[in-house]
């Protein structure tokens, strides 16, 4: 009975299931592929997957505080459009990174309004948004041919080599430090929380629930339009649909690594650790040889694994029972705070 | 086939026993919502469930239409023991149940609210066949529908449409269709006017003729005399009493009701001492409301609140008075009225706002409502003011620790630890954290809103006393509960609400109780709150 | 859902009712964009625009009377676009491997409603919420279609009978065989909206699902039932689109739900629930067909056409919103 409750506790400790899973995956990948942990490899993928990581960031935010954002990869694939076409036009690097971000912020912005102001449904709105950003990186990739750029600075904002690294994996390491410090220990990110637990009890205890969420979507966004700059960076050239479907790999790893959907639980690093989960499985799968677009379905089923274990192991049927969301529409129902 | 489905309806024998429940045990999450309770109904009567607020009566009810089980106790129908384990299955041995929320679907039609789920009771020598027939349908439910005041160019109309009235009268009939032997009535004049709900008598009679027992909650004691055969008194849980209404008076039902038990007797917080005299030189108004007007919810309600007092609201289940409290604290927005606090006008457009005012609640319904179920203790004190643990713009760990720590040793909440998830305590527990929640914030109005609903007695006790000390220190407290002893002793001041409206004030409670002596205060509020003229 | 029942028929109710008919003011709109193109654009009142703009009308009408299914039972399906385009993956490649028209079809529809019965059971038995799940089936489809063409349209399924089934080639004058089973479908479906059990518990449902479960409705079996009919008509709409296109490229489904979606909520269905057509669901994707069509010949480019749909939808879900709050509001007042 004590090693039973000593097992469930292990459990239950955020993200040892997922931590432990990734390292079986490594461990048989590394049996199986020969090539799989040389480290020129482990770099290569990783850079690759940096886009992931950047959004991932912003999605748990969105998620935590109660949300989603469908129009993440969308939006990345037109960041990088927009930094790279104004990086053509001869502007200075830094004016691309800006560019690329406020590009991010507007659907950031976008999404907040409609989904905290109008208060139309999360999954409509982005996905909505995603279209918009799809089809204006369609438009802008049928007025000018995004080949590359012929400013080396534009090019180093990823290529440059710290201590082994790229920069854009440094990059990416900073934002996830410093978004994980502002979730976990700002008065923001704890209202973040506190918003995705129950929009209800947050109100009561005297939180703008709106405005959280608000933060979270230009967070989102923002984080989005800086993975765009990254991309554009590294590939240098963008075409039409560009990191589309990226949203899925993000949502899946967000939920891997235990952000649950149901809101107010999750981290940024377990997002990660789901994500490099993600990528690896792919790396590996690739280095033995199974075929690469195997990966789609792989990710639809993590997100379906991902909730199911999610209710199975936190029971967040109680947040998400038919009953406390009938008592909370009743409280908001007709009111200003309508759901 | 039959032009009128309901003609078999009045085989049974009035006067027979059609029901008995016994026994009956249910407990939740360590709560005893029920213990040995039993209800026996006769066929053809009507029997009036009686009792407050969390004295059992949904409990029961949802067990005997099937949407929960009971841990123990047998329920005898038509001399049968059953097992009731879905609406579905007491649907089809008898026994309906029309719910105090309406559940009528606005965008059907009447006669479509009517027939769903029942939809082949006109298709019975063909059950196969999938499709509906409207007309067979208004055929079949025309005599009756009219006779509960639905014409027949009202069956087709979309239910949305109608009042409350309406949709009662729709709900019976839709209960009609099944040909229910008891037919369960939660409150079914919640949401009427006072013509209407005559009418809705009349049509509770006319149930009676056809045979049908109705078993009817109403908190409304005075509908129950002429009306009702018989009642089950529940209360805390257990039975009460079992009786007839001939020869009770309404003081009967009510020291039936609310009578206090023995042994929550040493329990009752002691009338306060001295009741300090609202405006007087030292005192001032603290919180000054005028004209709250919500549609429908509340009608011109003015009051003023003093510092260090106890403002008890009184008022029977949709009186408005969680209505009064959510308009104050910014959730809902008012038609008109406005507000001063601390003899500044203020607008409170959010929550957000009635904290930086210095304003806090601790809502009712904890579990859905109050509690932050993810949060631990710590982070559920600090959130209602998070600049209190910062230290240098982040949060600090340290802080959070020591300011829940305070409060923990304050209350007394008991806990392994300050990190302990809220969800993992028990009620009482819980409503001490929600109450550190508000303190965090320093308040200077306090608004309880059933404090002690669901918490266990020892902890109702800390309340109470907490309640009085807050006062005490110079905050003003507004508290509502429905336990009218719990509101009474606790009380400086009652106002008394009805229907949305304040129907009456009782200025400094304590010396009236000295003066007249517990009982007419409580029989005064009673009377006032439940529209009876003494 | 009311019903028009005898000796009402006055020509003054006839007039109340189109008046306040809720895709009135839609309709208003369509006919006035019609008026004025077929004035200014000389291209536009053409019989080769007005099949082309039919023919292209056929599968997003297919997709939207599957969504309004859905949305009036109280859920979303992202999944439609790629269940469309695994449909027509298996409807072109099976004729390729030999089988006969008949067969690859059956298996395409088989297919689609097995798509929505495992979407109905991921969310009502698993309790998936139905924006996930169905996204999720979204990735999944899109990954199993790509796998299996590895990316290359599929070609060469394409022979006389199914120019006619993809409505290239036409029956009769301007009919095809498209407009036919769109006419029937409809036809079909709201005789089982309006007269079946199903129909009244599918509304039931999705208007206040406790409810309809207090009423004794099986809540599982009808939403389950609705995503199974979106999927069938995803399969129909996968079938047309093979033949309309002539190939198969593995991403053919894009952005398809968004058109679907927005297709059923212009024609009147609530994301909440409990509300929703099928003349709404045709006149919704005329609506965005018309529209698109517009656009190119006023010269704007075809790649603008996404930007346009997002936009559409986020309207869309906005006016009706919009429109429902006015009416709740007519409701109350007219309270008896």
């Amino acid at each position: 009975m004590k090693n039973q409750s000593k097992f469930s506790k292990m459990i239950a400790i955020d993200g040892v299931v997922i931590l432990a899973a990734f390292v079986l995956m490594v461990i048989f990948f590394s049996l199986k592929a020969d090539s799989f942990l040389i480290p020129d490899s482990i770099r290569y993928y990783i850079n690759e997957a940096v886009p992931i990581f950047i959004i991932i960031v912003g999605l748990t935010f969105v998620i935590i505080a109660g949300g989603i954002d469908l129009s993440i990869g969308a939006v990345l694939g037109l960041s990088a459009g927009t930094s790279l076409t104004v990086s053509m036009w001869g502007w200075p690097f830094w004016m691309a990174v800006i560019v690329g971000v406020l590009t991010g912020l507007a659907f950031g912005l976008l999404n907040a309004v409609f989904t905290t102001i109008f208060k139309i449904n999360d999954f409509i709105v982005t996905l909505g948004t995603l279209n918009i950003a799809a089809g204006a990186l369609t438009v802008l990739t049928d007025q000018i041919q995004l080949t590359g750029t012929k400013d080396t600075s534009f090019k180093r904002i990823s290529g440059m080599n710290f201590l082994g690294l790229t920069s854009s994996i440094w990059i990416a390491l900073i934002i996830v430090v410093v978004f994980e410090l502002v979730l976990l220990k700002s008065p923001f990110g704890r209202r973040i929380f506190a918003t995705g637990i129950g929009q209800v009890p947050a109100l009561i205890s005297g939180i703008n629930t709106q405005r959280s969420k608000f933060g979270a979507y230009l967070i989102s966004g923002g984080l989005a339009g800086l993975g765009g700059v990254l991309l554009a960076s590294h590939l240098n050239s963008v075409q039409s649909g560009l990191a589309g479907g990226y949203e899925l790999t993000a949502i899946a790893g967000a939920v891997l690594g235990g952000v649950s959907l149901a809101g107010g639980r999750g981290s940024v690093w377990r997002a990660i650790v789901g994500a490099l989960f993600l990528t690896t499985l792919n790396q590996g799968l690739l280095l033995m040889g199974v075929d690469p677009l195997i990966f789609q379905i792989v990710t639809g089923l993590c997100i379906l694994v991902g909730v199911v274990i999610d209710r199975a192991v936190y029971k967040f049927a109680l947040t998400f029972s038919t009953q406390t969301r009938e008592s909370n529409s009743q409280f908001l129902r007709g009111k200003r705070f309508s759901l | 086939m039959q032009d009128n489905a309901f003609a078999e309806v009045s085989t049974s024998k009035s006067g027979s026993q059609i029901l008995k429940m016994s026994l009956i045990s249910k407990r939740y999450q360590g709560v005893q919502a029920l213990d040995d309770v039993g209800l026996v109904v006769q066929s053809g009567e009507i029997h009036a469930l009686l009792g407050g607020n969390g004295a059992g009566k949904s409990t029961l009810l949802k067990i005997l239409s099937g949407l929960t089980a009971p841990d123990e106790g047998t329920i005898i129908f038509q001399g049968r023991r059953v097992v009731i384990e879905s609406p579905r299955s007491a649907q089809e041995l008898g026994i309906s149940m029309i719910h105090q929320e309406l559940s009528i679907i606005p965008d059907l039609s009447v006669l479509e609210n009517i027939f769903l789920g029942q939809e082949s009771l006109i298709t019975q020598r063909k059950s196969w066949t999938p499709w509906v027939n409207r007309r067979e349908m208004a055929k079949k439910v025309r005599s009756v529908a009219t006779e509960f005041g639905i014409t027949e160019e009202e069956l087709w109309r979309p239910a949305g449409e109608f009042g409350a009235l309406k949709k009662r009268s729709i709900e019976i009939v839709k209960a009609l269709v099944v040909q229910p032997k008891i037919l369960i009535l939660d409150e079914p004049t919640s949401g009427l006017e006072e013509h209407e709900k005559e009418l809705l008598f009349g049509h509770m009679r006319s149930l009676q003729r056809l045979g049908v027992a109705l078993i009817w909650v109403t908190h409304h004691l005075d509908e129950v005399f002429g009306l009702a055969d018989n009642a089950t008194i529940m209360r805390d849980g257990k039975m009460i009493a079992q009786t007839s209404i001939k020869g009770l008076n309404l003081g009967d039902l009510i020291s039936l009701m609310f009578g206090t038990p023995a042994a929550t007797l040493i329990e009752q917080p002691k009338i306060r001492e001295i009741a300090r005299k609202n405006g007087s030189e030292d005192r001032f108004k603290t919180l000054e409301v005028t004209g709250f007007k919500r549609e429908g919810v509340l009608k011109d309600i003015s009051f003023d609140l003093w510092d260090g007092e106890i403002l008890g609201i009184a008022g029977l289940a949709g009186a408005g008075r969680t209505e009064l409290m959510r308009a104050l604290m910014g959730i809902d927005r008012l038609e008109s009225g406005s507000i001063k606090v601390f003899g500044k006008i203020e607008k409170i457009g959010h929550p957000e706002k009635a904290y930086e005012l210095g304003i806090a609640m601790v809502p009712e319904d904890r579990k859905v409502l109050g509690i932050l179920s993810e949060f631990s203790i710590e982070k559920s004190i600090s959130i209602s003011k998070l600049v209190n643990v910062l230290k240098s713009g982040w949060l600090n760990a340290k802080k959070e620790s020591d300011l829940a720590s305070e409060f923990i040793s304050k209350f007394s909440i008991k806990t392994p630890n300050s990190r302990e998830k809220i969800r993992n305590l028990s009620g009482g527990n819980q409503q001490k954290v929600i109450i550190s929640r508000c303190l965090n914030t320093n308040p200077r109005i306090l608004i309880f809103d059933e404090p002690t609903q669901g918490i266990d007695i020892a902890s109702k006790v800390e309340v109470h006393k907490l309640i009085r000390e807050l006062a005490s220190a110079g905050k003003s407290v507004i508290l509502i509960a429905s336990e009218l002893h719990e509101l009474i002793r606790l009380s400086d001041r009652i106002i008394i609400l009805r229907e949305g409206s304040i129907v009456g004030e009782i200025e400094s409670v304590p010396e009236k109780i000295q003066i007249y002596g517990y009982e007419v205060v409580e029989q005064d509020i009673l009377h006032k709150s439940s529209r009876v003229k003494v | 859902m009311t019903i028009n029942i005898a000796g009402r028929n006055s020509s003054k109710y006839l007039q109340n009712r189109i008046l306040q008919d809720p895709s009135f003011g839609i309709f208003v709109l369509l006919v006035l964009a019609i008026i004025v193109m077929t004035f200014l654009e000389p291209s536009f009142a053409t019989g080769r625009n007005v099949t082309n703009v039919i023919n292209a009308m056929m599968t997003v009408s297919f997709l939207a009377i599957g969504m309004t299914v859905v949305l009036i039972a109280g859920g979303l399906d992202l999944s439609v676009g790629s269940t469309m385009a695994v449909t027509a993956g298996v409807a072109g490649k099976f004729i390729i491997y030999g089988m006969p028209m008949s067969v690859a079809f059956l298996c395409a529809l088989t297919i689609g409603v097995g798509i929505g019965c495992i979407n109905g059971l991921l969310i009502t038995k698993l309790g998936i919420p139905d924006f996930i799940a169905t996204l999720a089936m979204l990735g999944i489809g899109q990954g199993v279609i790509l796998l299996w063409t590895q990316g290359v349209p599929i070609l060469g399924y394409m022979s006389g009978a199914y120019y006619y089934i993809g409505g290239l080639n036409k029956i009769a004058g301007p009919i095809s065989i498209p407009m036919i089973v769109v006419v029937v479908i409809s036809v079909v479906m709201t005789i089982i909206l309006k007269r079946s059990k199903f129909g009244l518990q599918l509304y039931a449902v999705g208007s206040s699902p406790i409810s309809a479960r207090n009423a004794g409705v099986n809540v599982d079996a009808i939403k389950i039932s609705a995503y199974a009919i979106s999927g069938l008509l995803a399969a129909i709409a996968g079938i047309h689109i093979a033949g309309r296109t002539t190939t198969i490229p593995p991403l053919i489904g894009n952005g398809y739900e968004i058109s679907a979606i927005a297709a059923a909520v212009i024609g009147g269905a609530s994301l909440l629930g409990g509300k929703g057509r099928m003349i709404g669901a045709l006149i919704g994707a005329l609506t965005l067909t018309l529209t698109r069509n517009i656009i190119n010949l006023v010269g704007i480019k075809s790649s603008w056409q996404a930007i346009l749909t997002g936009s559409v939808l986020i309207g869309a879900v906005l006016a009706n919103r919009a429109s429902s709050e006015f009416s709740r509001k007519r409701f109350r007042r007219g309270k008896t």
